[in-house]
């Protein structure tokens, strides 16, 4: 009887073993998962920052330099950008501020006076136009700062400066693609490759420059160069291998 | 299971000990097993989590090292940021376009930079110290191993030492290294330092940079902008040519391809007309004036929007413009004039109906044939103008005159002795209701005696719709003007601002001074004039009320128009559709008409017309006493009746005290 129950219970304390071995194996796999998920997440706060600042202080960008003493002043931007911005970046992030690794849109809402209470004013947005879906997308933010539009000596309202920043697998893919092509048209590379990971089918519009993300609703995002780009039909890892012949950008898969 | 299998008894012996034998092997086997597998678990553990902790730990480098970058490409002035790396890390550290990348142990890790840095790719192996520096006057962001240092001595350009404005000599050097020190460029010391000397402005101007038997060279330096060097830079001179002004060169056109015939010096043609340097205070949008510089560019001479006023017959430079009633198809008509829209014939401007009789109906803007924006009192209809707009809508029946009540009232500000605001007081003032004026009735004329016209009118943009005069906030009680001032000013009214100020010095805000702003009105003018115009229409007084809605701080007028179902279709306006019996509130101000249960508003202190308060012309009230306001209008929560100061309100105009429900 002794000699039966040891049959039975030394293969299950074997069995037992491995089991608690798997568990402890998961849930390191777990914890680590949610370490990287944080520090995406880190990730995200740092560049939603980095981009308000950017675009507040950067003279490339919205900063107002006075024609007086050739200095940019802190978080004040100048209206003839904002402007300019507003109808140049409909659809896509100017490079002065733009991040290879996430999507952003930016709004700026000005505060003003009427009837003795403080109002919205007019309304500015620039950016990209459309993000990752479903499950392309993975993260997003809304942060803001305040800042002050300045119209002439005499005018300079108050305001916010808003960014939607997204995280997502349309965002990853076209930034390198946007860091190739740079590379490419500065002569820097003449080829290149690196993988990418997509849960939906992905195609390249050359009449509109968008590069798409064909969930249930299509996303697209413009891309800096143009592309004669092998659609990829379905969802999965690739290797995506790069050159670039007389201005196009030839990507296969 | 080979085991309970039983033969003879030797067999059995055998089997015994081999029984034995085989559990123990198995026992030892199963150990041995075991511990491989939690062995190999337990490595598998190790080395996953050492290799995610190697990555987290080189992203959080890369994370610092970026992030530190957009910091100072965010800095608004010249800084450098000192960023130390951890110790003990093998790496490779490369900075290049918008990436900061970490190679270690045949891995990668990279991160993004949102700023740009305009500087060369750099790579540093194992770097204990970074230091990060922009220079404000090219936006460059430099990143250099080491701490931040600005040594004159070393052999080394640091950049550091132009956030600290001194030269370090080795940065004054032909060789191309990114950084252009202002401090170290000197006119005429033949050294040309070839990264201050780019395309893009970076305050400085190099003239070494300039070579002659190089031109052009490809880089047309923005800083060179009004500098004379004594040499046209040719980049400069095809870039900025033929309309396109920028970067002004004094130095061109090139002397050499100057000539002088009958005492005139002609640059000969070449195809370019050089608009790098402009007459600014002569340059209109449409006509650029180059100025004078003693040679007539023969490529400008002919331009019919280039004035080169040392060319003798400029085409550009006559002014030319189409006579009256000439087509202006080639120039724009002459001062005084203004083109028909269907013809584009030019006709006196002083006029207002000067195109009609040219046999086609032009009426407002969006219409075939209507004019652009900023001509109401040009707007051709049947009532304006039969002789081009030949079907009449049976729309105008006459005008009604009303009441004999004209006046409004205004909430004046009360302030205490040490000039704060404690409240408001009522102040009527007569002659502002005016019925069948007419203004008003030309008002109607251009908009066919129509309420969906005229409701299209107060929900437009300016200058079609009414304007805001922010100037009539001073002393705006003692103001109050006719409702005909209020409509004749904005028929004229052409500018695009929706708020000017229309006392000159006066305190508008944002708003600037605009001579034609001078009687647009504010709430109360507007509120008034809308019912003057709509009463002149046709409207029953009882369906059409001036309102009063006083905050705690604001005091706002607009107008309130029952929506009747048995008005004729000319004063049923489209808002009201699915509203009948209900409000609507009609705000030229703020330019909507919406029903009045989807608006905010506080208290309605009073409803009033040319008959007077709402009560007398209601006929349910005796003549001494009235209500102030339809019961039935719902107030809000925070509604205070006090604030509108009932006893003053009706002993002024009606020596009576309201009846307040």
């Amino acid at each position: 009887m002794k000699g039966q129950l040891s049959y039975i219970i030394k293969p299950l304390s074997l069995v037992m073993t491995i089991v608690l071995l798997l568990i402890l194996y998961n849930s390191i796999q777990s914890f680590g998962n949610r370490e990287r998920q944080a520090q995406q997440g880190l990730d995200l706060v740092a560049d939603a920052t980095n981009i308000l600042l950017v675009l507040a202080n950067s003279e490339d960008c919205l900063a107002y330099r006075s024609t007086v003493t050739e200095g940019l002043y802190a978080n004040i931007v100048d209206i003839t950008k904002l402007n300019y911005f507003a109808a140049k970046y409909a659809n896509y992030e100017p490079e002065c501020a733009r991040s290879l690794d996430f999507g952003w849109r930016v709004t700026v809402i000005e505060f003003k006076r009427s009837s003795g209470a403080t109002v919205e004013g007019s309304k500015w947005s620039f950016g990209a136009s459309q993000f990752s879906r479903d499950a392309a997308f993975r993260n997003s933010l809304d942060f803001s700062i305040p800042i002050a539009v300045r119209y002439s000596d005499k005018l300079t309202r108050t305001g916010t400066l808003q960014v939607h920043l997204v995280d997502g697998e349309l965002e990853k893919i076209s930034g390198m693609l946007d860091w190739y092509c740079e590379m490419f048209k500065t002569n820097r590379l003449s080829k290149g490759s690196f993988q990418i990971m997509t849960s939906y089918p992905l195609s390249y519009n050359a009449a509109q420059g968008q590069l798409c993300s064909m969930s249930k609703e299509n996303s697209c995002r413009k891309m800096s160069c143009a592309m004669d780009f092998e659609k990829i039909k379905s969802a999965g890892q690739y290797n995506l291998k790069l050159s670039y012949v007389d201005g196009v950008m030839v990507v296969n898969s | 299971m080979l085991l309970l299998k039983e033969t003879n008894g030797n067999e059995n012996k055998n089997k015994k000990g081999s029984v034995v034998i085989s559990e123990t092997l198995l026992e030892a086997v199963g150990v041995i097993i075991s511990f491989i597998i939690i062995v190999l678990v337990i490595q598998l553990v190790f080395q996953q989590q050492t290799a995610v902790t190697y990555e987290s730990a080189y992203e959080s480098v890369a994370r610092d090292v970026s992030t530190a970058i957009d910091r100072a490409s965010a800095a608004a002035g010249s800084i450098f940021i000192e960023q130390p790396l951890p110790k003990g890390f093998q790496l490779n550290l490369t900075i290049d376009y918008k990436i900061v990348l970490i190679e270690y142990g045949g891995h990668a890790v990279r991160k993004s930079t949102v700023g740009m840095t305009y500087t060369s790719p750099k790579s540093y192996t194992n770097p204990s110290i970074l230091c990060i520096i922009k220079t404000a006057n090219d936006r460059r962001v430099y990143v250099a191993n080491g701490v931040c240092k600005c040594d004159l001595r070393d052999a080394t350009c640091d950049p550091v030492c132009s956030v600290q404005s001194k030269c370090d000599p080795v940065c004054k050097s032909s060789v191309v290294d990114d950084v252009c020190n202002p401090y170290c460029v000197k006119v005429g010391d033949g050294i040309c330092d070839p990264d201050c000397y780019r395309n893009v402005s970076d305050s400085v101007y190099d003239t070494d940079c300039v070579d002659p038997s190089n031109n052009p060279d490809s880089v047309c330096d923005p800083d060179s902008n009004n500098i004379k060097d004594g040499m046209c830079d040719k980049d400069c001179y095809t870039t900025y040519s033929n309309g396109n002004t920028g970067v002004c060169d004094p130095d061109c056109p090139p002397s050499d391809q100057v000539t002088e015939v009958d005492g005139v010096k002609y640059k000969q043609a070449d195809g370019i007309c050089y608009t790098g340097c402009i007459n600014e205070t002569a340059t209109k949008p449409n006509k650029i004036t180059l100025p004078k510089d003693g040679v007539c560019d023969l490529d400008c001479k002919d331009s019919a929007n280039i004035c080169d006023p040392d060319c003798p017959d400029s085409e550009a430079c006559q002014n030319k413009c189409t006579k009256e009633n000439e087509k202006a198809d080639m120039y724009s008509c002459c001062e005084g004039l203004i083109a028909c829209p269907s013809d584009n014939i030019c006709k006196k401007l002083s006029d207002p109906m000067s195109c009609c009789g040219n046999g086609i109906c032009e009426g407002r803007p969006g219409t075939t044939n209507g004019w652009g924006p900023g001509n109401k009192t040009r707007w051709e209809t049947f009532y304006t103008c039969s002789q081009d707009c030949k079907n009449d809508p049976g729309t105008k029946i006459g005008c009604q005159s009303g009441g004999s009540f004209t006046k409004s009232v205004c909430y004046m500000n009360v302030f205490d002795a040490q000039g704060n605001f404690i409240g408001f007081t009522p102040v009527w003032r007569d002659n502002i209701f005016q019925l069948c004026n007419d203004e008003i009735q030309k008002f109607l004329d251009r908009r066919n005696w129509d309420i969906k016209e005229l409701i299209k009118t107060w929900t437009d943009r300016v200058p079609e719709s009414w304007a805001w005069d922010i100037a009539r906030y001073q002393d705006a009680c003692n103001r109050m003007q006719s409702a005909s001032l209020t409509v004749s000013t904005n028929e004229n009214y052409t500018n695009n601002a929706p708020r000017c100020c229309g006392i000159q010095g006066a305190a508008c805000e944002d708003a600037s001074y605009l001579s034609e702003c001078n009687g647009v009105g504010f709430c109360i003018d507007h509120s008034t004039a809308v019912l003057s115009i709509l009463r002149t229409l046709g409207v029953p007084a009882k369906n059409v009320y001036s309102v009063f809605d006083l905050t705690q701080n604001s005091a706002h007028a607009w107008l309130l128009l029952k929506c009747d179902p048995n008005e004729p279709e000319n004063r049923k306006p489209v808002e009201c559709e699915g509203n009948w019996g209900n409000w609507l509130s009609i705000d030229a101000t703020n330019h909507y008409v919406v029903p009045l249960n989807s608006i905010q508003y506080t208290t309605i202190c009073l409803m009033w017309n040319d008959q007077g308060l709402y009560a007398q012309n209601d006929g349910k009230i005796d003549a001494t006493r009235g209500y102030a306001y339809d019961t039935n209008i719902p107030k809000t929560s925070s509604a205070d009746p006090s604030l509108c100061m009932y006893n003053e309100l009706c002993k002024q105009p009606f020596g009576i005290d309201c009846v307040v429900p």
